[in-house]
């Protein structure tokens, strides 16, 4: 790599390609970035985490104009429809429920509750749930922190692709047809379909394919397919029902896989993810019906050994797939790309710069996989008879040994990045039907009369405040004007 | 099978051995086990003296004591505890270098890049003053006052946080007290032999008196004879002494100092280190010393050179094997303190050490007999810990220039852990500090040494040069800043005074760092 880097280009032209041309260049001005842009399949819908307000804010754009001119809306929970099977229900949120009783957590208390035979629903504790199943606004809600915010992801290509060419990044409209590697395994060049070759001093490689990192570099992708095992999806658009603003997304579990609905300002983006794997036999599958009509794409999930490997950086698919619950693949990417602008290489000498920031990211994906396959370990766990297709999903040991721990005595391990909130863990798990067999020996603390009547209060204090909160509607109306 | 923890098998909770692990943990216990529910016994003999560890704390101590609802004042009071910022650590680079790893961060970030880059950049063109001036407790600490910090965030006063330096016998004897008025079952005996069952668990205990002690769960504080935990159930110890070569220590009290300082001394001798401890009415004394090159003798000799008062009290030697238990949790016995494992107190982690084993232990408290998924994880939560502060320690001796002795030779050269060699092939490429979420020592700290003791990388992030000509005068400024907070500190000795007379004590967290972090 030829050092001090001068100059980065940008291979594809999807929202990863352009975001990090932004960003690149506002981060670092002195340095010349071009991007090669070259047609990606990215999905329609993102729905980034709370923290993305942060990055929103370093490149300049503000949420109010990502709703205007994105069709953005929040997403203040997820619901999940007929999962782990039918008639279940749950809206899973990032309220805290630090409902401590004294010394003792929220959580355990509840367990011990559950486990003196009380019919319980984490979601009547979250002020965020109850609003946003009333269709409120839950903007009163104890942490302060914006929520989720979805958009169309091709509205948002074109706002970073304006804002870039008022930066000054050089945009090439190619396709990549060859890259060329050196001796050192460095890349040397790349070759497009009409403009010749270009040459850089650090890649991205945003191809979503890997067309850099794993075509020419050969670093190897290493498959999830046994944790996460759909790997076809198809995406629809369809009108909002009765035309009103929905504040929270939601995923069904059906017969062949799930559908994740993705409600924007003007539009709902509906993805289904599936195998073929597991045969329809008896009745047709309705949800088939519904997406007759989108083309199917296939995906693997898994990661790429190392994300960054000497003058090529992937973000995106190109780095890792994962599955589309949360911390979507542009997120990841927006993370590792700010991450990665951290650990910039100033000198020749970089192998432990590399190493760590490999080593980061694989935590990360692995903390995200994990929470991803945590779904299925909730059917796995849960349904009597499985589906021989379950039975046939290995969780991952990590996630397994965290599982143990967790209906053990109710706790869940924080990663080792702290990427992800143990108590979010923990409550999709209980949320999802799962409650742990042990609880806290602190919190025989009390007897159950006094952790029912405050779980009691704690109910009807949520429900009072939920009356109170505005329409979504109209709430979203002035946010925009604003 | 569902099981309720109503049903908990393990209610009877044993403790053998009295000294600051087996009060504290008795301390815990009774504050969170109800006793309608649980017996907390403890077994103790007069006869058989305590190591007395960890004099020097870390600030957790205070959550725990809060946690306990213990007032912090009555605490100071009868532990004739002072206050603590820092540790100064002197003759650690070369002979006469001197700096101090403080309870606080330093700098601030500027344009979102560490504060440290742009320090770094500086020293390496000669435009600054030592990277430890930079922080509040330090500032503080070297011109002997002292306030409570701030909840400002704004404030430089909220950079940093305290801890104490405490006589750890009377801070035993205080939570004896405590333990017993609320309903501690203490036995006065010496142990006889351990009777174990046929699953391997230990049943029950026999005294010399005869009388037979059972348990559900056995809580080995017996210090380094690791009675239970080793010598009844031969868990296994794994030797650190390839990395930390002291093996052996003298200890003494001396006459209190007429200015009592807000840190702990880490002196660097020819064959070890000296301990220096001011408490309120005497200083403690001590020498880590490798028995390697120098005989107790000697190391006694040493030490009385380099008092700083007359001697009040007799040498004390002990001898260690650095390292660790390979289960802490092993059966239905879980060792604390020094039945557990071994670090030298150059950073004072002690207590600390035993005040995570009693907070993790509540959290995977077992309700049967044989708690394996529970027993895995604590033991792997507990091995982390100890590793992580083994690094941070052995970086101390590695980062050394000295060369008047084979131990400083041999520590400069010697082949660190991988997780250690990591994390500082990371650090002089490129100046960036390995982040971890758990554990005691984070980045400030790992600067405080890097920083303190040794010459700065070469490399740090080029960011920090397009800052302006004026970055200088900006460092200079916060330097200026820190000293003139610091003018308007009252001097630690009135602090103490005043502040004993108040309840208003900030709040405890488990940070070494203060609000900031």
């Amino acid at each position: 790599m030829s050092i001090p880097i001068r100059h980065i280009l940008v291979a594809g032209g999807g929202i990863i390609g352009w975001w990090a041309a932004v960003f690149l260049k506002k981060a670092m001005p002195d340095i010349n970035v071009s991007i090669l842009n070259s047609p990606v399949d990215d999905s329609y819908a993102v729905t980034t985490e709370p923290m993305f307000a942060e990055y929103l804010r370093l490149i300049g754009i503000t949420e109010q104009q990502l709703i205007k001119y994105a069709d953005g809306n929040f997403c203040f929970a997820q619901a999940y429809f007929n999962w782990p099977a039918e008639r279940n229900q749950y809206f899973h949120t990032a309220d805290k429920l630090n409902f401590n009783c004294d010394a003792v957590e929220f959580n355990q208390w509840l367990l011990k509750l559950k486990q003196a035979g009380h019919s319980l629903h984490l979601d009547d504790y979250s002020l965020s749930a109850v609003a946003a199943r009333s269709g409120r606004a839950p903007i009163l809600s104890s942490n302060k922190t914006l929520p989720s915010l979805s958009f169309d992801a091709r509205y948002f290509n074109k706002i970073l692709q304006s804002y870039a060419l008022e930066l000054g990044v050089t945009v090439i409209d190619d396709e990549i047809k060859d890259t060329a590697v050196d001796a050192e395994g460095e890349i040397d060049f790349i070759v497009s379909s009409k403009n010749g070759t270009f040459k850089s001093d650090f890649y991205i490689d945003a191809t979503g394919q890997g067309d850099l990192i794993g075509k020419a570099m050969g670093v190897h992708y290493e498959s999830w397919a046994v944790c996460l095992p759909f790997h076809k999806k198809k995406t629809l658009v369809v009108p909002p029902q009765d035309g009103r603003l929905i504040p929270f997304t939601s995923v069904h579990l059906s017969e062949q896989g799930w559908v994740k609905s993705t409600p924007l300002k003007n539009i709902v983006i509906c993805e289904y993810t599936y195998t073929d794997s597991i045969a329809t036999e008896n009745k047709k599958d309705p949800i088939n019906d519904f997406f007759s009509t989108a083309t199917a794409t296939h995906f693997q999930p898994g990661m790429r050994k190392k994300s960054w490997h000497k003058n090529c950086l992937a973000l995106g698919s190109a780095a890792a797939i994962l599955d589309g619950f949360s911390h979507s693949s542009f997120y990841l990417a927006a993370s590792s790309l700010k991450r990665f602008i951290n650990y910039w290489p100033h000198h020749p000498q970089y192998d432990a710069i590399e190493n760590e920031f490999n080593r980061l990211m694989r935590m990360d994906y692995e903390a995200v996989r994990d929470l991803h396959a945590v779904h299925y370990a909730a059917i796995k766990m849960q349904v009597k008879l499985p589906h021989s297709f379950w039975s046939q999903v290995e969780l991952p040991e990590s996630l397994q040994y965290r599982l143990n721990l967790f209906m053990d005595c109710g706790r869940a391990l924080p990663d080792e990045n702290n990427l992800l909130d143990p108590t979010q863990w923990l409550h999709l798990l209980i949320g999802l039907g799962c409650w742990p067999r042990g609880y806290d020996c602190i919190a025989n603390h009390h007897g159950n009369d006094i952790y029912w009547q405050y779980s009691q209060q704690i109910m009807k204090n949520v429900q009072g405040v939920a009356k109170t909160l505005p329409d979504y509607n109209s709430y979203m109306k002035t946010f925009v004007e604003h | 099978m569902q099981q309720s923890n109503m049903n908990s098998n393990v209610k009877k909770i044993t403790i053998v051995g009295g000294g600051t692990a087996g009060w504290m943990a008795a301390a815990a216990f009774v504050r969170f086990f109800p006793k309608e529910n649980y017996t907390v016994q403890l077994i103790e003999s007069d006869a058989i003296g305590t190591v007395g560890v960890g004099e020097a704390t870390v600030p957790h101590l205070r959550y725990f004591n809060n946690m306990l609802g213990i007032d912090e004042n009555e605490f100071i009071a009868a532990t004739q505890a002072t206050y603590k910022l820092g540790i100064q650590f002197e003759n650690w680079g070369e002979i006469g270098e001197s700096y101090i790893h403080p309870f606080g961060s330093h700098g601030y970030a500027i344009n979102q890049i560490a504060f440290h880059h742009y320090w770094i950049k500086l020293w390496n063109e000669k435009k600054v003053v030592p990277f430890d001036q930079f922080s509040m407790a330090v500032a503080a600490a070297q011109q002997g006052k002292f306030a409570y910090p701030s909840d400002d965030i704004n404030s430089p006063l909220s950079t940093y946080t305290y801890a104490f330096h405490i006589n750890a016998s009377s801070y035993a004897q205080y939570l004896r007290q405590y333990a017993e008025s609320r309903g501690l079952q203490r036995i006065e005996g010496k142990i006889n032999s351990v009777v174990v069952n046929d699953s391997g668990n230990i049943n029950h205990v026999t005294l010399e008196s005869g009388a037979t002690i059972d348990g559900d769960l056995f809580i080995d504080c017996s210090g380094f004879r690791a009675l239970l935990i080793e010598d009844t159930l031969k868990t296994g110890y794994e030797n650190w002494s390839q990395w930390l070569l002291c093996d052996s220590a003298v200890a003494m009290p001396s006459e209190s100092q007429p200015q009592i300082p807000l840190y702990t001394r880490a002196i660097a001798r020819e064959f070890g280190w000296q301990w220096q401890i001011p408490l309120q009415h005497r200083t403690g004394n001590g020498y880590v010393y490798s028995s390697q090159f120098i005989t107790d003798e000697v190391a006694y000799e040493t030490l009385q050179q380099n008092l700083d008062g007359n001697p009040t009290g007799n040498p004390n030697f002990l001898k260690f094997t650095p390292g660790r238990r390979l289960q802490s949790w092993n059966k239905n016995c879980v060792a604390m303190g020094l039945a557990s494992g071994f670090l030298e107190p150059l950073e004072s982690t002690s207590i600390y050490l035993i005040q995570v084993a009693i907070l993790k232990l509540l959290e995977f408290f077992p309700t049967e007999t044989d708690s394996t998924i529970r027993r895995n994880e604590f033991n792997r939560q507990i091995k982390s810990e100890y590793e992580k502060i083994r690094d941070f320690i052995i970086l101390h001796y590695h980062l050394n220039r000295r060369t008047d002795s084979e131990l400083w030779k041999y520590s400069a050269q010697m082949i660190l852990p991988d997780s250690l060699l990591r994390k500082k092939n990371l650090f002089y490429e490129s100046s960036h500090v390995e982040t971890y979420q758990h554990g005691l020592f984070m980045e400030p700290s790992w600067l405080a040494v890097y920083l303190g003791q040794a010459k700065p990388p070469i490399h740090y992030d080029k960011r920090a040069d397009s800052s302006d000509s004026k970055l200088s005068m900006h460092l200079n400024k916060i330097v200026s800043e820190l000293n003139n907070i610091t003018a308007h500190m009252p001097p630690a000795s009135l602090a103490m005074y005043k502040l004993q007379k108040s309840s208003s004590y900030s709040v405890a967290s488990m940070s070494l760092y203060g609000r900031n972090l």
